[in-house]
């Protein structure tokens, strides 16, 4: 199913500024990177290095000022706003720091509602949902206004969103930027869980560098530049790191 | 996304917000319920009116008199032609004369009109007394109640059954023959009736009591047709043999005009309350589109095409307009009914006749419900149109 010489994502001579006032302020600078399928891909950086950004704008979210971005195969940018939303349903589930609901509906119908997206039946979209939030031992609460739950909670239902139609990539910005610890632990043990068992490609923004140790691939940013990649050899367990610009540590 | 789906997210999202949802939909419903009300009271009245007009057959009649031509004159060879006619079915003729009537010593002038029992019955006056003579009576008289005052300090009632002496007064042009002179017939007759119509004295008498008087000229015909639909065709036939045409069709039918600049009037005040409710959806699908800002971004980012959400926006407004349309469509018949109900108790304790002034015909209903729902998907299409404008990061930030 993986074919892992075919990087997944492809971000090439990526630039992007935004106009305030008269000035082009740069956010990102010729970011060129590659994910490959089943990595896990922590992008790692202080807040304002633009990691966002990137984050949004590998999602199809963020138009880039120049280069492009490849998903699948797929260059993002080509297709129009409507088919871009169809290409990110399909590819990618997305969990932000915050999460967001529809404010109308339970935590049950939330984890459902990607799978009413594409038109499947709304019975199925409810089972299908309660059994994944038997998975994340939350089903007592599938009945609750998701903004009742505790943030951990809120990430998990969210995460459970972000699967529910199988997507190959999950994206992920900050996911426990506001938890306490032992909920932190508890959502990155799930990611680390979804890579390794269920071959999610995982890509995830955050400023803590402890993340670090789930990741097989970090990519350190620096005021909108790529200052740093290190992969892991999982087979011999030796990270290899690479400067920018060829020099290798 | 299925249509089932985005109607059951719609409701949801009207549910969370109920009061807004219940003042929008009390909105809608008064003002349609409003003029829903008027239109009733409009169509009642015209119903009244043309029924006081015209019922069932009186449609199929044309009335027929002698017009402006001094060479045509309405007789036998007159009627035979009409009677030709494919689309006639009878031919009901009259004749009017001057004359006078005498009960005992009691004098008193008025017209006498040569009608068989055929045509009194479709004119079917109201009798106060008696009845109307039978179709093969002879000698037998009708006499309306203003000329039976004149004969009786008594009853008019009282006069029924007794002998009546009418003289006529039958001048040349009740003839065909040139020669002929006017001329006075007296004829003897007995009172079968009275009737309690008109403010002027006259009497009804058999046609064959006035033409066994030698008269071959008639006053007036009514000509009635198989169809309806014919009415149009068979007067203008008519009117081109040079006679003076009139139907009941256009009595109503100017009634029916004057109804239609009346019902304008009150759709254009109308219009005032709906235009009302119409910024009242506006005004809620624009707060709850800021409000569910967020939640469209959201919707983009979860991968919701432009066209669902539009979907999810129009059904609401959808909804708001159909439940107004058909709660104040209800409501205003309820209270229709119970006006009408009001009024019958009230004639039936007084005597008179019940008219309902409230009458809601099916494409009043119909219309004033597809009127709410219009209005409704117009009010929605600018909040609408603008959730497509909505990017999905701007509005995550949105708070």
């Amino acid at each position: 199913m993986i074919n892992s010489n075919h990087p997944i994502i492809t971000v090439k001579g990526l630039h992007k500024s935004y106009k305030v006032g008269k000035d082009n302020i740069p956010v990102l600078i010729d970011i060129d990177l590659e994910i490959l399928p089943g990595e896990f891909v922590v992008i790692l950086g202080p807040s304002g290095c633009g990691k966002s950004t990137l984050f949004n704008t590998i999602i199809g979210l963020e138009p880039p000022s120049a280069g492009h971005v490849n998903v699948q195969g797929r260059n993002v940018y080509n297709f129009d706003e409507d088919n871009r939303t169809l290409f990110r349903q399909k590819n990618f589930g997305v969990v932000y720091q915050q999460s967001n609901w529809i404010k109308s509906l339970n935590v049950i119908e939330n984890v459902a509602f990607p799978l009413d997206i594409i038109g499947s039946r709304h019975r199925r979209s409810l089972s299908q949902a309660k059994s994944s939030l038997i998975m994340s031992g939350l089903e007592g609460h599938a009945k609750y206004t998701p903004t009742e739950l505790s943030g951990g909670q809120q990430t998990k239902v969210a995460i459970c969103r972000a699967l529910i139609t199988n997507p190959p990539i999950i994206m992920t910005d900050e996911p426990t930027g506001n938890l306490d610890t032992a909920s932190a632990v508890s959502i990155m043990q799930q990611f680390e869980m979804l890579n390794r068992e269920y071959k999610h490609t995982i890509v995830m923004v955050t400023h803590n560098p402890i993340y670090s140790e789930y990741a097989t691939k970090i990519i350190n940013m620096v005021d909108g530049k790529i200052s740093h990649i290190s992969v892991k050899d999982l087979v011999y367990g030796r990270q290899k790191d690479n400067f920018v610009g060829g020099a290798i540590k | 996304m299925k249509y089932s789906y985005i109607l059951r997210l719609a409701i949801k999202n009207l549910l969370r917000r109920k009061l807004r949802t219940f003042l929008t939909v009390a909105g809608v419903a008064i003002s349609v319920g409003f003029v829903c009300l008027l239109m009733a009271f409009s169509y009642g009245l015209q119903r009244a009116a043309t029924a006081q007009i015209a019922n069932g057959d009186t449609l199929k009649n044309i009335d027929v008199s002698n017009g402006s031509s001094k060479v045509i004159s309405l007789d036998n060879t007159a009627i035979n032609q009409i009677k030709d006619f494919s689309e006639v079915a009878k031919i009901y003729p009259q004749i009017a004369v001057a004359g006078d009537a005498r009960v005992g010593e009691s004098k008193s002038d008025g017209v006498i009109y040569g009608t068989n029992n055929d045509l009194l019955n479709i004119i079917n006056p109201k009798m106060v007394s008696g009845k109307i003579y039978a179709h093969d009576a002879s000698e037998a008289v009708v006499l309306n109640t203003t000329l039976a005052n004149k004969l009786t300090t008594k009853a008019p009632g009282t006069l029924v059954g007794q002998k009546i002496d009418l003289r006529l007064v039958l001048r040349t042009d009740l003839f065909t023959d040139k020669t002929a002179v006017t001329q006075i017939k007296t004829i003897s007759a007995t009172i079968t009736g009275i009737t309690d119509d008109g403010k002027t004295s006259y009497a009804f008498v058999p046609l064959k009591t006035i033409t066994d008087l030698g008269v071959d000229r008639y006053s007036a015909l009514k000509v009635q047709l198989k169809s309806v639909n014919d009415v149009a065709k068979v007067k203008s036939q008519i009117e081109f043999m040079e006679f003076k045409v009139s139907t009941v069709k256009d009595t109503i039918d100017q009634v029916n005009q004057f109804f239609q600049v009346f019902q304008i009037i009150l759709v254009s005040v109308g219009m005032i309350s709906v235009i009302v409710a119409t910024l009242g959806i506006f005004n809620t699908m624009t707060i709850s589109l800021i409000e569910k800002t967020r939640e469209v971004g959201l919707m983009k980012i979860l991968g919701v095409r432009k066209v669902y959400i539009r979907r999810i926006f129009m059904t609401e407004a959808l909804i708001i307009g159909l439940a107004g349309g058909l709660i104040g469509v209800s409501v205003s018949m309820a209270i229709g009914q119970t006006i009408n109900y009001m009024i019958y108790t009230m004639a039936a304790g007084s005597g008179n006749t019940a008219v309902s002034i409230m009458y809601f015909p099916e494409l009043l209903v119909v219309s004033i419900v597809v009127i709410s729902v219009i209005i409704s998907l117009l009010a929605g299409l600018y909040p609408t149109r603008r959730t497509t404008k909505i990017s999905p990061l701007n509005a995550m930030r949105y708070e």
